[in-house]
Parts: C-alpha cells; structure tokens; sequence
C-alpha cells in the first residue's frame, strides 16, 4: 500500500490483490470486512484468551470439571467462541501424563483460545515428529519429561480442536487469577513446553 | 551432544521465528478472504481444508511458504466453485502487473 511505488510487488502479493478486487466486483466480499477479520487476528485474537481459561480452571474447580467435560461451552462462558472453536476439547496435564497437540496434515489449531498457529506449529517437521518422536521434540522445547510420564498426541481434525491444560506449578498457591493468567503461555496450551514461574518472561507471547 | 543444535531444523523454535501474525500483508488478506467466505456460507471449512491438505501434501518439502499453500488453495477453491475462474485471475494479475 504505497511504501515505494517503484518496488514491485511479489507474485502472490499480487494474485491476492487480484482476486480480492475481482470478490469485491463480483459483490462475494466486503473489503471492510476483511480489514475487521484481520485486525481482529492480529490484536484481539489470541493466546492471552487460553491463558484466562487456564488461570479460571486452576482456581474454581467447578469450572474445570465444565472444562474437561464440555471444552467448548466453558470456553464460550468466557466469552471465547467462533470459528475453529466449534468444538474443542481441552485435555489436562497431570504428573503422570503430558498432552501434546499437532494437526498432521494441514494446520488446524483452536484460534478461539489461541489465535493463529506459529509457523513452526505449520512446518511439516513438527507435523511429523510431534507423532513419531514427541519426546525428542519436547526435548527440542527444552522439555525433558521422565520416563515414566505418558505423552498423549492429539491429531487436530476437521473438527475437533485441542487445547492443553497445563499444570499449576508449585509455589503459585498465593497468586490471583489474573497473575496465573500471566504465567500461561502459547506453548504450554500446544503442549510443547510446561508452565513455570518465569514463564511469561520468556520471549514468547 | 555437544552439537546438538545443529540437529534442531530452522522450523522448530529454538530458532524463534518472527511470531507477528502474518509475514506479509496479503497473507492477512489470502487468510481473511477465505475465512469471510466461509462465514457468508459461500463454501464449508472442510471444502477449503481438504484443498489445503492437499495443497500441502504436494509440497516436496521445498519450504514453500505456507499461506502459498493457503492461496493455492483458495485460488482452486474458487475456481471449482465458479466464483472465480483461473483466465478471469490471470488476466486481472496482468492488469494490476502493469505500470499505471
């Protein structure tokens, strides 16, 4: 949109510009509407959402009873539902079992809760080795889990979405809700990391 | 061991990849072209996805980027449904191509 005019712009970038002006000649798309959807993706939609719905779960047990028992309308109470949320299924982590999740064929991942997958969660190694080798990519996420705890791999499909309940850590008994919330990151709710005290310092969002 | 890094593939994280939303700005709109379509009913999730797998199934492993993929996908999505035909895209990229 005009930052040089003499740059042309790449191959896709272009198709795109096409075919987006040929759905708004057609009538099929509002351009406004676009620019809502995508400002909506890229500032409102995202983890800090799963993080709320984490932090709820480990103070009212009440709600995490709904969570695990009907993911999608306790996630709704918190006021999370639309698409690629129609049907989720939260899974929990415990001592003895870690979840891991992964769409092995394309790129399907609750947006409701966590927003748009990061690109590695799209790359067809991680597609693969999340189920041929989920300990040696955790340990890839520095997570090195002991022998004896069972990884659980969840294969998203066109119509269940997964998302991981972390554990609480340790030494979190005085912390409000909202500080939990702050401690729950992306990548605890894929399942590739776990929930520590210094979490949110992480560079990740 | 000691070179253990050099085992991690560049996708996975340990090399952090840039974690804005979308690389690009006509990725934002290859995204939200299919995802308003499917809200106004104009095709089902699943129709785009099975084109997408495939989309992605066909990749060789060559990196192409994943919402090329995406377009692709969409690109054929439309064409199959008849709201888009491939010459009607070819021709308006060639207008759009060219100096004004």
């Amino acid at each position: 949109m005009g930052k040089n005019h003499n740059a042309p712009e790449s191959e896709p970038a272009l198709r795109v510009k096409a075919l987006e002006a040929l759905l708004v000649e057609k009538g099929l798309v509002d351009p406004l509407t676009l620019d809502r959807l995508v400002d909506t993706y890229e500032t409102k939609v995202g983890p800090k959402n799963g993080a709320k719905v984490v932090a709820r779960a480990w103070v009212d047990p009440a709600y995490k009873k709904r969570l695990l028992a009907n993911a999608t309308e306790a996630i709704a109470e918190l006021g999370f539902s639309g698409m690629q949320g129609e049907d989720m299924v939260a899974v929990e982590n415990t001592p003895k079992v870690h979840n891991l999740i992964v769409c092995t064929l394309c790129s399907c991942y609750p947006w409701t809760t966590l927003g748009l997958p990061p690109v590695w969660y799209k790359s067809a190694p991680y597609r693969s080795r999340a189920v041929s080798d989920p300990r040696g990519v955790l340990r890839e996420f520095g997570l090195e889990l002991a022998p004896n705890v069972e990884i659980r791999v969840w294969d998203s499909s066109a119509e269940v979405r997964y998302m991981v309940l972390p554990e609480r850590p340790k030494g979190t008994e005085h912390m409000s809700e909202a500080q939990l919330a702050e401690l729950v990151t992306r990548d605890s709710m894929i399942g590739v990391t776990q929930v520590t005290l210094d979490s949110n310092s992480a560079s990740q969002t | 061991m000691a070179n253990s890094i050099d085992q991690i593939p560049a996708e996975l994280p340990a090399n952090h990849d840039d974690e804005r939303t979308f690389a690009a700005p006509w990725q934002a709109r290859a995204f939200a072209v299919a995802v308003t379509m499917c809200q106004a009913r104009y095709f089902t999730w699943d129709e785009f996805r099975q084109r997408l797998m495939a989309e992605i199934a066909h990749d060789a492993g060559d990196h192409i980027e994943y919402y090329q993929h995406w377009l692709n996908a969409l690109q054929k999505l439309l064409a199959d449904k008849g709201f888009v035909a491939d010459r009607e895209l070819d021709a308006k990229v060639h207008e759009f191509a060219k100096p004004a």
